[in-house]
């Protein structure tokens, strides 16, 4: 047996494997999938680096890009994705964070209106406890949400194949919605414009090109836009080519709000506690 | 079956379909990889790897694509990941459980046999296209210039280069299909 049959039977028995293994988890994988979008559009940020003189030069934003660890970080976003063919998604993102705990809740809407919506809380361990839902549209208020309930740990296990999104978007909500612009402008280039605006406000934008190591079609193409006054997070656009022969996906993040609070008792329990409730 | 037929039968998980997706396509890419580095070890492991990783985002591939622009943009990515990290990483393998292909001289003679016929292979599919077609092709999916670029030294505008790319590509999954 040559070693291109040696491959070949092995990606044959890989096939089937695949399929019965995505048959025993499909709600975790299909949940986990759309925390890896959430995620995705937030951090992914490789490309060029700034040089030092330039990061120097530009980057004094650090009261809402390290802020107090003491206080509890809480954003509300909200990410517009038109994709080739014009069809629009509409993903809503609020998260309470503060050190290595976080409290994420994510909606999209769905094309019939509907809203698949994610709640989940990560312990300082890395363990995630999440209740998946769907709410009709003009739903109800978010605290009489009720959802299927699982646990996922971030410490592999062999044999299950949604471990490694489970680790990876773990790891990525851990580090917090503020992780991804600390990178972006980490890695960015500033955009020597002075007359910038973004979300109404006026905006200093960091730009990261397509990583170069990856220009193959994933490779995406950022600006993050921090005000220019206070250094506070505007939001992002991400574009991303997935055919050379189509319009680009595009990816519009804007924060709504972004506060830092006290860690008084009824916020840490916002921290910690599910909103939905268990099915 | 078409491309699209095979992989969407694989998505269903028949194992077949993927093995002779491999089988059509394993030439090609190992071609596509065999011209850029120096070793033909080195293009057997990161065959491997694209295949591996093709199966893993075979969910993702959007059929009425072309599958074979599908798959050289992951050989691309796996090589300019093992060009930035100076090995070759076997990620989608370790995913995918599979074991480390074990080769002999006869194996790397092979490689180098398919890939002349996957050279002579894509040689012959881009002689069939109208002029301007294949040189946006080229330039576009294998040599992998920016479309400013190659507007620039076709002296047309990137919007005409992304339509001669698209044509082209049309054409050549209409004849890749005719003959499968």
């Amino acid at each position: 047996m040559t070693a291109f049959d040696q491959l070949e039977r092995q990606l044959r028995e890989a096939t089937v494997a695949r399929r019965r293994r995505r048959f025993s988890r499909p709600l975790a994988v299909l949940a986990l999938a759309a925390a890896c979008v959430a995620a995705f559009l937030v951090v992914e940020a490789g490309g060029p680096r700034q040089r030092d003189d330039e990061r120097e030069a530009t980057a004094p934003m650090v009261p809402f890009l390290a802020p107090d660890p003491d206080k509890i970080v809480y954003v509300h976003a909200t990410t517009v994705t038109i994709r080739p063919g014009g069809l629009r998604d509409v993903l809503v993102t609020e998260e309470w964070h503060r050190g290595r705990e976080t409290h994420r809740i994510v909606s999209g809407t769905n094309a019939d209106g509907s809203i698949a919506a994610l709640d989940h809380v990560i312990d300082e361990h890395g363990t995630m406890r999440q209740i998946g839902a769907d709410k009709p549209a003009g739903a109800k208020p978010e605290a009489e949400i009720t959802g299927d309930y699982r646990v996922y740990h971030s410490r592999p296990r062999s044999g299950d194949e949604a471990t490694d999104d489970a680790t990876n978007v773990i790891a990525t909500e851990q580090a917090g919605f503020l992780a991804g612009f600390r990178k972006g402008i980490a890695h960015g280039r500033l955009d020597p414009r002075e007359d910038l605006t973004f979300a109404g406000r006026p905006a200093r934008r960091y730009h990261v090109g397509p990583d170069p190591a990856r220009t193959g079609p994933h490779s995406p193409d950022q600006s993050f836009f921090v005000d220019r006054d206070t250094g506070a997070p505007l939001g992002f656009v991400s574009t991303l080519q997935l055919n050379p022969d189509e319009a680009p996906m595009t990816s519009t993040q804007t924060v709504d709000s972004l506060q830092l609070l006290d860690p008084t008792p009824a916020n840490l329990a916002r921290l910690r506690t599910l909103t939905f409730k268990r099915r | 079956m078409t491309d699209d037929e095979l992989l969407a039968a694989a998505v269903a998980g028949d194992g077949d379909a993927f093995a002779a997706f491999y089988r059509r396509h394993s030439a090609l890419v190992i071609g596509y990889l065999r011209r850029r580095v120096p070793e033909p070890e080195l293009a057997l492991d990161l065959a491997a790897e694209t295949f591996a990783a093709a199966l893993l985002g075979v969910r993702r591939y959007r059929p009425g694509g072309l599958a074979v622009a599908w798959l050289l943009a992951i050989a691309q990515n796996k090589l300019l990941e093992s060009l930035r990290r100076g090995r070759v990483e076997a990620a989608a393998r370790r995913k995918l459980r599979l074991e480390p292909v074990v080769y002999d001289d006869a194996d790397l003679a092979a490689v180098e046999e398919r890939a002349a016929a996957g050279a002579a292979q894509l040689s012959r599919l881009l002689a069939e296209l109208p002029g301007d077609q294949r040189e946006a092709v080229l330039a576009r999916v294998v040599d992998e210039r920016e479309y400013t670029e190659i507007a620039a030294a076709l002296d047309c505008s990137p919007q005409v280069v992304r339509q001669r790319v698209s044509r082209g590509l049309r054409t050549l999954r209409t004849r890749l299909e005719d003959r499968a």
